[in-house]
């Protein structure tokens, strides 16, 4: 072969080669496609997300990069966790199967660029509902699933039980944070004595609490509860129950789509009625057949037809429910008492139970 | 060998203890640097725990490197499904095996080796992979670990060589054009920290693409990071062009060789020569710079490990994670770096111009 000849081939292997990448993006297949249609969708023809998924036929669900609890990997590999459950709620609701889901793992910074973008169907990633988010990068907040907010942690035998315990305490706090200042302006707005003490990391404010250098550490009071697992004795300490801050966490979706925006919302609510009215992935089937509740009816699709409103199956309700459970069981299964975490239900109780979660009837 | 140890006490002694103040400064270090050793030694096997199914099991002051035994299959594979994992070690073999000609004698136009490269992984990547033709399609979303670091780092390296050379070239070229062109793009993405690239490439091209068109991410981060490294190798190929005395392309153009046979026969062999040494740094900051996929929600080797230490089972695990993943580059990058070696001393061997006598 001539060199010339070598070298025209060369060219053309180069143009050969940025084709075949090409061909690996098809090769990557009907995700991909089907991803692309919706991220023409907000913008321009208005697809439906509920049609976009029936058509995929599962559902893609954007969570943490592993934050325990909440979203992370199991030994199988599978994400699991209170945020993953509630994605497995919807696509139990829409296509009939928990497990059609597809998790997507995402940094903070990308998050919402992905649900604007159609990457992701829904956005279960630790969210903190605020006004400038919902105003400012067309997304919709679908609920509360988890109230979480700056706490405090002592020792069990400290003595301490409310805020105002902490009056002249020695309170640890990561630096540099928005945690320091929400410290040091509610002590100051409550005239109370304050002795800071601050470190790079939270590991290390724990630290000092284990090691009794500190009466208290804060942060948000999720992160306190995953801190406390490292404990040599964890059993020790807990969490005073009131918090400093509000920092709701729940699932968002794109703006410009409110049938799907209401199918998130009220399969978040199917889930926390089923746990007001008792009805568990146990007992599910008994329930339908044989409750009296109207209430309970309408939810499992006896009566009522109020999921066909949605565009879902009639039996939407009871697939949530059989497949992922009620909001208390997930959050027994990852955060409570059924895992490492051991979180209290706190402010994330029902209202019927003096928390802040509440169900909006389904009638 | 009396003589041998005395001088070796000797020469230390010398070296480190010929006055009071240094030899008190050797002991602190030698006293610091034994307790450092003894408590890792206790820390990463006399304590350490190898078996177990939870962090239960873990010991104060011990490893417990239970946790990377029971995720050995995430950090290798990542999240891809477990009875699709000989598709990607079909993938390793088929690019294992695609560097045989190289070794073959009877090859003797290795560029077309590499160009065969250029075509060919890409397909076995996408079919194995990624899957199609009858193979179960497996998102890229679960692609990871080391198999994810190792597709990235080839597929990167592999594309950036050809454009790279074309940009050395082309700075050098005489016609101002090309020369603009070419100095732009290489000062453009030599500017621009690569984390920057990463982010445009996966949050903000997608906004960007026309309708109808959908490029996976994973292959968004590979253009994004050829753009870059090409970058850089074509500035350390634009030296080595530098360094080939005139009189060689001089002996070439009086010989009648055209551009082309003239950079290919005599130029490009010895730019390549004296350049393997730099070739073979860039090449391992490169393969260590795709750590930073992790910022955009990609698992390679380092990536994986805060997932992993997330499972409920499994917390607080990040150092023996990250220790391990540590290790693990360490060993490819001493690997590559050890080859690089190899080669410059057996091309030093060799005829500069690369065409056989």
């Amino acid at each position: 072969m001539s060199m010339k000849a070598t070298f025209k081939l060369s060219a053309a292997a180069l143009i050969v080669a940025l084709l075949s990448l090409a061909f690996v993006s098809c090769g990557s297949g009907d995700t991909a496609a089907a991803t692309e249609t919706a991220a023409a969708a907000p913008a321009e023809s208005k697809a439906s997300t509920l049609d976009l998924v029936k058509q995929r036929g599962k559902l893609i669900l954007g969570v943490t990069a592993g934050v325990p609890g909440y979203s992370a990997p199991d030994s199988e590999g599978v994400w699991q966790g209170f945020d993953v459950d509630l994605g497995r709620a919807v696509a139990a609701a829409v296509l009939g199967d928990a497990d059609a889901v597809e998790c997507r793992p995402l940094s903070a910074k990308e998050r919402f660029t992905a649900l604007q973008s159609g990457e992701i169907d829904l956005l279960c990633r630790v969210t903190t509902w605020t006004a400038t988010r919902d105003a400012e990068l067309g997304v919709n907040f679908a609920g509360v699933n988890y109230y979480d907010g700056q706490g405090f942690m002592v020792a069990k035998d400290s003595g301490i039980k409310t805020l105002a315990d902490l009056d002249g305490a020695t309170i640890a706090v990561q630096a540099g944070t928005t945690t320091e200042l929400n410290l040091s302006d509610y002590f100051r707005k409550n005239g109370m004595e304050l002795e800071l003490i601050t470190f790079e990391a939270n590991e290390q404010a724990a630290a000092a609490l284990e090691a009794g250098r500190a009466d208290a550490v804060t942060s948000d009071s999720s992160q306190l509860y995953a801190l406390r697992t490292k404990f040599k004795e964890p059993e020790k300490f807990d969490l005073i129950p009131e918090l400093i801050s509000k920092e709701p966490l729940g699932p968002v979706v794109r703006e410009g789509d409110d049938q799907w925006f209401d199918i998130v919302t009220w399969s978040f609510m199917t889930m926390l009625n089923a746990e007001e009215y008792g009805v568990t992935s146990a007992n599910v089937d008994e329930m339908k057949a044989s409750s009296d509740n109207p209430n309970v009816k309408r939810m499992l699709g006896v009566e009522g037809g109020v999921w066909e409103g949605f565009g879902l199956g009639s039996d939407a309700g009871y697939s949530i429910i059989k497949s992922v459970g009620n909001y208390g069981e997930s959050f027994d299964r990852n955060l409570g008492s059924g895992s490492p975490l051991n979180i209290a239900r706190g402010y994330n109780a029902l209202w019927t139970d003096g928390g802040l979660q509440y169900g909006m009837p389904i009638r | 060998m009396n003589n041998k140890l005395y001088g070796r006490i000797k020469s230390i002694r010398h070296d480190y203890f010929n006055t009071p103040v240094n030899a008190v400064l050797s002991l602190v270090m030698i006293f610091l640097l034994a307790k450092v050793a003894i408590w890792f030694v206790n820390w990463a096997f006399i304590h350490a725990v190898w078996t177990g199914e939870t962090s239960e099991v873990a010991r104060p002051g011990g490893a417990t490197w239970a946790f990377i035994i029971k995720k050995f299959r995430f950090f290798l594979f990542g999240f891809y499904p477990k009875q699709h994992i000989w598709r990607i070690l079909v993938t390793l073999v088929l690019m294992g095996a695609s560097f045989v000609p190289y070794f073959m004698k009877r090859v003797s136009h290795k560029v077309l080796v590499f160009v065969a490269h250029m075509v060919l992984w890409p397909f076995v990547i996408g079919l194995f992979l990624a899957g199609g033709l009858g193979l179960e399609k497996v998102s890229t979303n679960n692609w990871g670990g080391l198999t994810l670091t190792f597709i990235l780092s080839a597929l990167g390296l592999l594309y950036s060589f050809p454009i790279g050379i074309l940009l050395a070239l082309g700075r050098r070229s005489e016609q101002r054009i090309i020369r603009i062109l070419s100095t732009v793009y290489i000062e453009f993405f030599r500017g621009i920290p690569l984390i920057t690239i990463l982010f445009m490439s996966s949050v903000v091209v997608p906004f960007f693409l026309p309708s109808g068109v959908a490029i996976d991410k994973i292959i968004r981060v590979v253009i994004g990071m050829t753009f870059f490294q090409s970058a850089y190798l074509a500035e350390v190929i634009r030296g080595g062009l530098q360094a080939v005395p005139e009189g060689q392309y001089e002996a070439a153009d009086s010989l009648g060789f055209k551009f082309g046979l003239q950079q290919y026969l005599i130029i490009m062999p010895q730019v390549l020569k004296i350049t393997i040494a730099n070739i073979g740094g860039i090449s391992i900051s490169f393969i260590k710079d795709t750590t930073l996929v992790l910022i955009i929600g990609m698992f390679d080797l380092l990536g994986i490990v805060k997932p992993l230490a997330s499972d409920s089972n499994w917390l607080g695990m990040e150092p023996e994670g990250l220790i391990f993943a540590g290790l693990v580059y360490w060993v490819i990058c001493f690997a590559i770096s050890r080859l690089t070696y190899k080669i410059e001393v057996k091309v030093n061997t060799l005829p500069a111009t690369g065409v056989k006598a």
